[in-house]
């Protein structure tokens, strides 16, 4: 079954392509990662599968159908920027959205917290980046969504929080169930967590396949392939 | 298990499947053993869990594991199917060895004679 399908996908703002001609078919249960240097689209072609911003042109289907209320219930969304108030703390953060989501599991996002050695009583603001970051990824995961989006989640953080999020991540991903896409510029200790990976340069995919595959043609790595077909 | 972190050159299915083959020859894991759920394998090794499910496929296709519904996956208890699968593995190691030998040029009878002067490798710090 198919969990998100793009054809001929383009974004614009104002002058400057940020996506142009992406065509992709994700399968449900699949972990993607979806790579390549800053500026590369990566960010928008998250945001267009969330539903939070509109292509300018193309089609997007996720979960079945065009993105809007159903799918954004249906997803959890982890955008790169800071989207918690510095005041709120993780006990508050977690009632907050439990409010607004029906599968959102409490009991989950305090685990997760637990798991991630993040204090629940902390305010977001007094928070180290490294731990901005795992309060941002428990309160995603405790969404219990069909389709995880999750953007520069270890972005420019320590290497101990990079492993409490990974271990995290796998530990709450539903094998099978779950679609996990995964925007990163950064691979140390993420290469073994794709089962596929679609490589973006200049808002165009340059390369798509299975992560095994391309290691296997390549003789090289994820990371050494990027920096490959990204130069 | 795996001793040494992922070559991220070669693909990661190819590593753990052979890497669980030597665990099985070695005895690492006994006829009859609960294998690691997949699950926590996944998370030891930071690793996709759909590829260790893969892994696992193979090797119960093979008959080195067994899935049993509800209960989780074992290793095969006949202790035979094990005996041969470590027989194999030595059996490549040394066809990779002879293989080598004979592109430098040297004869089987001399291979063989060599092995028995090769020095212990010298270990090296953070080996165990």
């Amino acid at each position: 079954m198919v969990a998100v399908e793009t054809r001929e996908l383009s974004k614009r703002f104002a002058s400057r392509w940020a996506l142009r001609g992406i065509s992709l078919s994700i399968d449900r249960g699949d972990i993607v990662g979806v790579l390549g240097p800053n500026g590369s689209g990566k960010s928008t072609l998250l945001k267009l599968l969330a539903g939070v911003q509109r292509p300018t042109s193309g089609l997007i289907s996720v979960l079945g159908q065009t993105p809007g209320q159903d799918t954004k219930r249906r997803s959890a969304y982890l955008p790169e920027v800071d989207h918690y108030y510095p005041g709120m703390t993780g006990r508050r953060a977690i009632r907050f959205l439990g409010a607004f989501f029906p599968g959102f599991d409490s009991h989950l996002a305090l685990r997760l917290l637990e798991l991630m050695a993040v204090s629940p009583d902390e305010a977001f603001g007094s928070l180290s980046r490294g731990h901005r970051a795992r309060f941002k990824l428990a309160l995603a995961l405790a969404r219990q969504a069909e389709l995880v989006l999750l953007d520069e989640p270890l972005g420019g953080i320590d290497v101990l929080s990079r492993e409490r999020i990974l271990h995290a991540i796998l530990h709450e991903y539903r094998v099978g169930e779950q679609t996990i896409i995964l925007a990163t510029h950064e691979l140390h200790l993420v290469e073994g967590l794709f089962d596929r990976v679609v490589i973006l340069k200049e808002g165009r995919i340059v390369l798509a396949a299975p992560a095994d595959q391309l290691r296997s043609q390549w003789s090289h790595s994820i990371e050494g392939i990027v920096r490959e077909v990204c130069a | 298990m795996l001793r040494k972190p992922f070559d991220p050159h070669i693909p990661i299915y190819v590593q753990i499947l052979a890497a669980f083959q030597r665990a099985l020859a070695r005895g690492d894991l006994t006829p009859g053993e609960r294998a690691p759920a997949v699950r926590d394998l996944a998370m030891t090794l930071v690793v996709n869990p759909n590829t260790i499910l893969r892994v696992y496929q193979q090797l119960e296709a093979e008959g080195f594991l067994l899935t049993r519904r509800g209960l989780g996956t074992f290793v095969t208890a006949d202790a035979e199917v094990l005996s041969r699968l470590r027989t194999r593995l030595a059996d490549a190691a040394a066809t990779t060895y002879l293989e080598e030998m004979e592109a430098l040029g040297f004869s089987r009878e001399v291979a063989v004679e060599r092995l028995a002067h090769v020095p212990r490798p010298v270990p090296r710090e953070g080996d165990e």
